[in-house]
């Protein structure tokens, strides 16, 4: 490609009217923030005081959540041949499973990709609280894994598959 | 919005928004739809509750999500009218691109973005291909497909 037309293409710039708008709308969110904030503080301190001790004894772990249920150490039945298109790159074949976690978590999944808001995000990522998000796989499955892995803990999730149909369920491991 | 503080996203939206905006104008061909096309990509971010582990997988998301974002936009202007391209060659032409440029914005999408990417903004064969999530033989063979097809439309001049 000629060099000219390269350093020319560089010289165009975003308008600043772009940043004026965000900053305009993250200001005005922030206020409407802060307004419900005032009101909430007390309710929070006590909440937060209580997970606090909740987590320090008891569970310092996130848990993954599907369907509003929280995974445990049961299969649980995750997928029998949806159409639903939630990403971009959805092919019929491909298993799709509505995820939460209830901490702020590192999603790891060894084969497949993270979905967010349609969004491929690889197979790695790091999710707020109450983030949902979408692994999506092909294949047999068995033995794909997730993990969820907080400062304090990480837990495997793990797929397993009912040979000659299209269910698949999940279950935590450790 | 998640990530709302000042700093952040002028942080963000410096190292960002021209690549994202000279992209956007590539395939939109229209200067408004392109500031929109930044700016919803940038509110996505805001609102998004997920973090990047690198700043090369952050650099990845916004130039994936705003291909795709323009290509959401250019799906449902298709049931409208197509956009004009004089209006995105005066921005071009302004900042002092050849006609050659004029070629690049008229390739289909499959050409035009790994060009784009690769000769204009600089990224490597294998960066473009982790941000369009296809393998590195499809970037290299749809970079020599684009050229081929920019020198028939220049009679060899590349």
């Amino acid at each position: 490609m000629n060099e000219n037309d390269i350093s020319a293409y560089k010289k165009i710039t975003a308008p600043s009217s772009i940043k004026e708008r965000l900053i305009s709308e993250s200001a005005k969110e922030r206020k409407n923030h802060h307004v419900k904030a005032a009101f909430c503080y007390a309710a929070a301190g006590i909440a937060a005081m209580i997970i606090f001790a909740f987590t320090f004894f008891w569970n310092e772990g996130a848990s993954l959540y599907l369907n509003g249920d929280e995974i445990g150490g049961k299969n649980v039945f995750v997928y029998e041949n949806s159409s639903v298109a939630v990403a971009r790159t959805f092919t019929a074949s491909r298993v799709t499973i509505p995820l939460k976690t209830d901490k702020d978590a590192e999603i790891t999944v060894s084969s497949g990709m993270i979905v967010i808001d349609g969004e491929d995000m690889g197979q790695k990522i790091k999710t707020k609280k109450n983030a949902e998000f979408i692994w999506m796989f092909e294949g047999e499955a068995d033995g794909y894994q997730l993990e969820v892995k907080t400062d304090k803990k990480s837990s495997l999730y793990s797929i397993s598959h009912k040979e000659g149909t299209e269910k698949f369920y999940i279950k935590k491991v450790n | 919005m998640s990530r709302s503080s000042h700093d952040e996203i002028n942080a963000v939206y410096d190292k960002y928004s021209d690549t994202m905006y000279r992209i956007a104008l590539s395939h939109l061909l229209n200067k408004e739809d392109a500031e929109d096309a930044v700016h919803d990509v940038f509110i996505k971010y805001m609102n998004g509750s997920f973090a990047f582990f690198s700043e090369e997988h952050e650099k990845a998301w916004f130039i994936r999500v705003t291909v795709n974002h323009c290509h959401d936009l250019m799906r449902r202007r298709k049931l409208r009218s197509h956009a004009p391209l004089e209006e995105a060659m005066e921005v071009f032409a302004e900042a002092g691109t050849s006609d050659t440029m004029r070629e690049i914005l008229t390739l289909e999408d499959i050409y035009k973005t790994p060009i784009i990417l690769h000769y204009f903004e600089g990224y490597s064969v294998e960066e473009t291909a982790r941000m369009l999530r296809i393998s590195v033989s499809a970037v290299k063979m749809r970079l020599s497909r684009g050229r081929d097809k920019l020198k028939d439309k220049l009679s060899g001049e590349i």
